[in-house]
């Protein structure tokens, strides 16, 4: 299924700022919030606000005056929101969430990281409401079963611990069986078994040739279950690769002490170190061999995090 | 319509569920019961009958209470939603924002104008069982004004509530308006014309204008049949346009406040939705 985001610039990129243009940003900010009332307040004076640092969801400028006990990097490249909405138009196999957004959103089961759910409903009545909305004969007692909740059938959700609201979540998801599942943290709070579960769903769905978007920060694992990877920072990608590709690479480092052997197995690299100690980056599949050959001069033994090898990949 | 009618009927059995409401309408039901006993205990004074006794003091007190009820509730309901994020889950699914936003007005429009009966329900019976069923078409014009003012002022609510990023911040634009409308525009009304020396009929238009003033002013007429009661500007307005053509217009004036406010709520509230 192909999904299509067009024009999103949720952070434009605006590249070092002066000091001066930041104060004017932040005034207008701060004249625009207040109104007709702006005229009462002080103008900032030059010390007061420095160029601030990337912050998410507030503009940091105007986060700045808001807050001036907070100081932010002044010589720091910073981002800030050209608007609240600046996402054009997203398409779902061809349907515009915009023009068609009953269509497009039929095609997506969605889980989001903290899922609102009505606290003094049952989680048989949200079931039975979210087939309704999904043109799904009720039946909500065999969904619970599916998902070990039908002893939870008549309580409200508000007395359900996180891990079975995430398992109702889950279950609504994948109501009318949608050819995209857009999962947000699916395996938070749950137990062992549950993320089983989700691990077996996400294999079926990949079986049947639905569509994943899985937003995780659990990222160990994730090639046996996903095609491709991106890593996402401040809402936008900067770097994505082939799971194939990424499993070619997964590496581990070791540190060691010298002398270092000068038959290393093929693949093995020195990288930069301190302490007079040295580091290594072994490939998995020459990972036993080195060892072997290094002996006790092996201090520690640590796998390279995927986000790492993810960057080096995308370079 | 299927998703209209299927968030309906989830939002008013949800509503039936919600403590505010449910402290609002019991409130409402005892004291239109209190009311109406205190007013019944009295023998008739100067010609005002028991029926007009009961009747006066439950458009007072439905004056002050319905758009309470109609203004909290509205604002109240789509903003707690957003912010625990039932309706970002609400909106994944296959329906549009204006669906929602219709399914959800229209199901607690219901079980407000129920919990409204309902108390005017249990007057009702005393009244018929005490004085009769002579005034009952009286009564039952105030029962159906309050209701189209619980209408006019929930839509306001939802008006509110469609743009509102928390429930505190909705609530406390809520109770502002209903401050403006119950309190503050009969004495800014006043004090204006008093000040300006508006013309007569600007200042009946203020004063009808006020979705409140014109269900108090309506009920009025169809209690006493003249604007005789109605204070200066209802008297006024009555022997200018006719009762029958006032109450017509008091009426028109409240179903043009819901519609408006509808309206404009559901575009604030499609407008609001990213995508």
């Amino acid at each position: 299924m192909e999904i299509t985001v067009h024009d999103q610039k949720v952070f434009a990129l605006a590249a070092a700022f002066t000091l001066e243009q930041a104060r004017e940003r932040a005034w207008d900010h701060k004249t625009t919030a207040f109104g007709a009332f702006s005229r009462l307040l002080l103008r900032p004076r030059g010390d007061e606000i420095t160029v601030a640092s990337i912050e998410k969801r507030f503009d940091p400028l105007w986060h700045a005056v808001a807050h001036k006990r907070l100081v932010y990097d002044r010589g720091r490249e910073y981002r800030v929101p050209v608007a609240d909405q600046t996402v054009r138009s997203v398409t779902i196999d061809g349907r515009d969430l915009r023009q068609a957004p009953a269509a497009a959103r039929a095609l997506v089961g969605y889980v989001p990281q903290v899922p609102g759910l009505p606290a003094h409903a049952s989680a048989a009545d949200v079931v039975a409401l979210f087939q309704e909305l999904r043109g799904v004969p009720p039946d909500p007692l065999t969904v619970l079963q599916e998902v070990g909740l039908e002893g939870a059938a008549a309580r409200p959700i508000g007395t359900l611990s996180g891990g079975m609201v995430r398992r109702l979540a889950l279950a609504l998801a994948r109501l009318g069986d949608p050819p995209c599942l857009l999962l947000d943290e699916p395996t938070s709070h749950l137990d062992r078994e549950g993320e089983e579960l989700v691990r077996r769903w996400l294999a079926d769905a990949r079986t049947e040739g639905r569509t994943v978007v899985l937003a995780t920060h659990h990222l160990d694992g994730l090639e046996t279950l996903v095609d491709r990877v991106a890593l996402l920072e401040e809402g936008r990608v900067v770097a994505q690769t082939d799971v194939g590709a990424l499993r070619h690479r997964r590496a581990f480092d070791l540190l060691v002490t010298p002398p270092l052997p000068t038959d290393l197995p093929a693949g093995v690299l020195p990288l930069p170190s301190a302490n007079g100690a040295l580091r290594l980056r072994v490939p998995r599949d020459v990972l036993g061999e080195t060892v072997r050959l290094l002996g006790d001069r092996v201090v520690s033994v640590r796998e390279v995090p995927v986000e790492m090898l993810l960057r080096e990949a995308d370079r | 319509m299927r998703e209209v009618l299927v968030l309906a009927r989830w939002d008013g059995r949800a509503l039936l569920r919600d403590r505010w409401f449910g402290v609002l309408a019991g409130a409402f039901a005892l004291l239109t019961l209190t009311a109406a006993a205190a007013a019944l205990g009295a023998a008739d004074i100067a010609g005002v009958s028991s029926f007009d006794r009961v009747a006066a003091t439950l458009v007072h007190l439905a004056a002050l209470l319905v758009p309470l009820i109609g203004l909290t509730v509205g604002a109240v309901w789509l903003a707690q939603d957003r912010e625990s994020g039932v309706l970002e889950l609400l909106l994944a699914q296959p329906v549009d924002a204006p669906t929602v936003f219709t399914g959800k007005a229209l199901g607690v429009a219901r079980t407000v104008i129920a919990g409204l009966l309902a108390g005017y329900g249990v007057a009702g019976t005393m009244l018929a069982l005490r004085v009769g069923v002579d005034r009952l078409p009286a009564f039952l014009w105030v029962v159906g004004l309050s209701a189209l003012l619980a209408l006019a002022t929930l839509a306001v609510g939802f008006a509110i509530s469609a743009g509102a990023p928390t429930r505190s911040r909705a609530l406390g634009w809520a109770l502002l308006v209903w401050l403006s409308l119950v309190v503050l525009s009969d004495l800014g009304i006043l004090a204006t014309a008093l000040i300006l020396r508006l013309p007569v009929t600007v200042v009946l238009a203020l004063g009808v204008l006020n979705p409140v003033s014109a269900f108090r002013l309506a009920s009025i007429l169809a209690i006493s049949g003249s604007g005789d009661l109605a204070g200066a500007v209802g008297l006024y307005a009555a022997e200018r346009l006719g009762s029958g053509a006032l109450t017509a217009l008091l009426m028109l004036v409240l179903l043009l406040w819901t519609v408006a406010a509808f309206l404009l709520g559901r575009l604030r509230f499609v407008r609001g939705s990213v995508l």
